[in-house]
């Protein structure tokens, strides 16, 4: 096995028993608050409720920084093995070895740190934003329940457990986007997550079997799922057969990769991702944006020495990203709800990061997955803070205006847009573009990609630029449509204020909102190129557990620099276009929007408007066509389940009466025929007692004497010879 | 003695038997059936010792005969005590009243 050569010789995790603490605290936040949170609520306030939710993450955060720290503090060889904190034996059959075991490697405390460090932020967000909630400790129950299931996702060191954590994410996943149960709309969208993720979880295990089994036949006997030794062995499937004409690390990496679109919305599973806006915004930038969503790319990063050795997997990863970023940043041009914009532009980032997964760039990808939680989750915290201000309107078209009365919301959502437009230094250029090159660049790569990718960025850029438009310059539509605002039927935010004009959130708020812009402006310095200084710092450290496949590695380094600087500027003017255009459109208003809503007669942009009409298709084959065949099921339960269950019933039965016939007729006749024999004998023979001595003695008397007679008589005849 | 036999004893004992034995089917007076009974007992004694005498086999039939006055005397003993029990519960001891034992 070339492409990973030393990929076997991984050191032996070093034991580190407090990085168990790092999942269980956010666990006991969460078992707390879902048993005593709705007493502490109404007795101490809101505000230990909350105080509880941050610290446990903000302390896991803490731990994840040491944990962190300890790893810089070991050799490139050490840190591959990493800290390691065994727990619990917790499946041990046969040869199937797994433990309670959380295990610390640079892959996952990169992601540990986005992922606590970004919740802490969004926890502490949502303490204001939440703030009127009557079930606010409900919700930082589940908010602390998902950091725990996502740490163990990450940190989990089998496939197994990182499976209990993928299954709990989507749980939480489930649980908050359905929050504001009360609404119908809202529990469909969470039933459709659920259902959605579900047909990706099949492939997944399906995945996770395939490989447990084959390993256990290519070793003899020694099959795992533990990582690091799935790692070393993975060699043993080189020529361990095939399945389906496919080898087996192709298909067992393709069903893991449908796991992935299920949990990180590609197609054809992404739909449950717009439809996941429903739940509280929180929810939708911790889960729906900077961390259950990436945990798809993870888990490939994860898997990356079993992708790398399957190139057809690979090719269908990075189609299939690029013709989701394509697809959703189209559809994205084209909506007015403000966070189903964001929710298709998740998308279509994430459709990025497959594609550069697919072409063997993970480093690229996880970076893209880093740069991305900081403004995304800016972005939808952003839109948080403008919903809080708007009473809990969505609907761009009647915003407008609002930068001067949201002056730290506007400033961070155009820093957070301009870093997704891709503009340069900000750290959104830096991963996309390395995505771009490596694209072009890699032999699993091509032009064909590329340009799906530029045409990809010069749409984030103008829906990402529209929106800012929309909803921060121009009139302020708001203030004609708050005459009949206080009147109308939905005037539940009224309390504080209706009329008056938008105001600034709380700090709990803008805080996290300015550290994240922060992020949103900085994060590219962990994936400059190689002609900067510190250039790749987060491909070097993860270097040890994730290694670009040598093929990849080899062709790219000798492309030209004057090639790579030559499409990253045509990335740039491409951005910059679509910016240009988006500000022609809906700032300068030169053009109007109408002109490219009629395009055609408006086909097009019905098309887009209705999202594709992909729901519409899902809806007339998958869902009728499984409706359809539960009533045929149904109908075939009926009919003929239920009819041989009730023919064997009417049998038995019949054979149960004939049975009691033979047993009333036959046994008992028997029985009491014979007590009735018995009886009327006994009537008769009592008849000769009559209990007169005299009786008897003249019957005794008869009795001998008929004896000593007969024995004269015949006995002498008898002896008479 | 020389024309008495053991055959006029056999008689006797046969008539005394029958006498008995009419004694006791006959009367309705349990008294009277244990009489009865005294008469049927004698009757046997006369066999004994009368077959005893003309077999010529010593006293062994004397024996028994003195035997069975004993066992007579007990069994009269024990009747008539029946027959007290009997008049103490019934306040007769007419045996045809007497028939509790009917089935």
């Amino acid at each position: 096995m070339t492409p990973a050569g030393h990929a076997a010789t991984l050191a032996d995790p070093v034991s580190a028993p407090f990085v168990a603490l790092i999942p269980l605290l956010p666990l006991a936040g969460a078992i707390l608050l879902g048993l005593a949170g709705e007493r502490l609520q109404q007795r101490r306030g809101k505000g230990i409720v909350g105080a509880i939710a941050v610290a446990t993450v903000g302390v896991s955060f803490l731990l994840s920084v040491l944990a962190f720290f300890r790893l810089v503090g070991m050799d490139e060889h050490g840190r591959g093995g990493g800290l390691i904190a065994n727990l619990l034996p917790w499946i041990h059959v046969g040869s199937l070895q797994v433990d309670l075991a959380f295990q610390i490697d640079p892959l996952s405390s990169a992601m540990i740190l986005v992922v606590t460090g970004i919740g802490a932020l969004i926890h502490l967000y949502a303490t204001a934003y939440m703030a009127e909630d009557p079930a606010f400790w409900r919700f930082f129950a589940y908010l602390n329940l998902f950091i725990f299931a996502m740490l163990t996702l990450v940190l989990g060191d089998s496939l197994l457990l990182m499976f209990v954590g993928w299954e709990g994410v989507g749980f939480c996943s489930w649980a908050l986007i359905g929050f504001w149960h009360q609404e119908f709309a809202n529990t469909t969208a969470a039933n459709k997550a659920f259902i959605v993720n579900r047909i990706g979880d099949f492939g997944f295990v399906i995945g996770i079997f395939v490989l447990f089994w084959s390993l256990e036949a290519a070793t003899g006997g020694h099959g795992t799922l533990v990582f690091r030794e799935m790692r070393a062995q993975i060699g043993s499937l080189e020529h361990a057969g095939t399945i389906f004409g496919m080898s087996i690390a192709t298909f067992a990496s393709f069903c893991l990769f449908v796991g992935a679109t299920g949990k990180s919305a590609q197609i054809p599973l992404y739909t449950w991702l717009p439809d996941a806006m429903a739940g509280p915004t929180p929810v939708s930038a911790l889960i729906h944006a900077a961390t259950m969503v990436t945990a798809g790319l993870y888990m490939i990063a994860r898997m990356s020495f079993l992708f790398s050795m399957a190139p057809a997997t690979l090719a269908v990863v990075s189609v299939v990203g690029a013709a989701t970023a394509l697809l959703a940043a189209t559809i994205a041009t084209s909506q007015n709800d403000i966070k189903k914009v964001l929710a298709y532009s998740t998308v279509s980032q994430l459709g990025y990061m497959f594609l550069a997964m697919g072409v063997g760039a993970y480093g690229a990808g996880m970076a893209h997955v880093i740069t991305h939680a900081f403004f995304k989750a800016c972005l939808f915290l952003g839109s948080g803070s403008v919903i809080h201000a708007m009473h809990h309107e969505q609907d761009m078209r009647k915003m407008g205006g609002l930068k001067d009365y949201l002056p730290t919301t506007f400033k961070t959502f155009l820093v957070s847009t301009v870093a997704i437009a891709g503009i340069a230094p900000l750290a959104g250029f830096w991963s996309k573009d390395e995505i771009l090159w490596m694209a072009y660049a890699s032999p699993y790569g091509g032009t064909g990609l590329w340009l799906v990718g530029v045409c990809v960025a010069g749409l984030t850029a103008c829906y990402m630029f529209r929106q800012v438009y929309m909803t921060f310059y121009g009139e302020p539509h708001w203030k004609a449509h708050g005459g009949e605002h206080g009147s109308d039927a939905h005037g539940h935010g009224d309390a504080h204020g209706h009329h008056a004009t938008p105001h600034e959130s709380p700090w709990q708020m803008t805080v996290p909102l300015q550290i994240l812009a922060a992020g949103a402006v900085l994060g590219g310095v962990v994936c400059l190129p190689h002609w900067m200084p510190m250039a790749g710092v987060l491909e070097h450290w993860l270097h040890p557990v994730v290694q670009t496949p040598h093929v990849v590695a080899e062709q790219v380094e000798h492309q030209p620099l004057s090639l790579e600087l030559g499409l990253m500027v045509v990335s740039l003017v491409v951005a910059g276009a679509g910016i240009f255009l988006a500000t022609l459109v809906y700032l300068w208003r030169r053009i109007p929007a109408e002109t490219f809503s009629n395009l055609g007669n408006g086909a097009p942009y019905r098309v887009l408007l209705n999202k594709w009409y992909v729901d519409e298709l899902y809806d007339a084959t998958v869902v009728r066509g499984t409706l359809a065949l539960t009533r045929v099921l149904a109908w075939f339960d009926r009919v003929v389940i239920d009819g041989i269950v009730n023919g064997a019933a009417t049998i038995v039965r019949t054979i149960g009466d004939l049975e009691g016939a033979f047993d009333h007729y036959v046994v008992d006749g028997a029985v009491n025929g014979l007590a009735d024999g018995t009886y009327a004998f006994g009537r008769t023979l009592k008849q000769i007692q009559t209990g007169a001595i005299n009786a008897y003695l003249i019957v005794i008397v008869t009795g001998v004497l008929g004896g000593v007679f007969v024995y004269f008589v015949f006995g002498a005849v008898a002896a008479t010879p | 003695m020389e024309g008495v036999s053991v055959n006029h004893f056999v008689v006797l004992s046969i008539l005394l038997f029958a006498a008995g034995l009419f004694c006791v089917i006959t009367r309705r007076n349990a008294l009277g059936i244990l009489m009865g009974i005294e008469l049927i007992l004698n009757s046997a004694n006369i066999n004994y010792v009368a077959f005893a005498r003309y077999s010529g086999s010593g006293y062994d039939g004397q024996i028994f005969a003195i035997f069975v006055i004993m066992l007579a005397a007990a069994e009269a003993a024990i009747g008539l005590a029946i027959v007290l029990g009997i008049y103490q519960t019934f306040e007769t001891i007419d045996v045809d009243a007497t028939d509790r034992l009917r089935g």
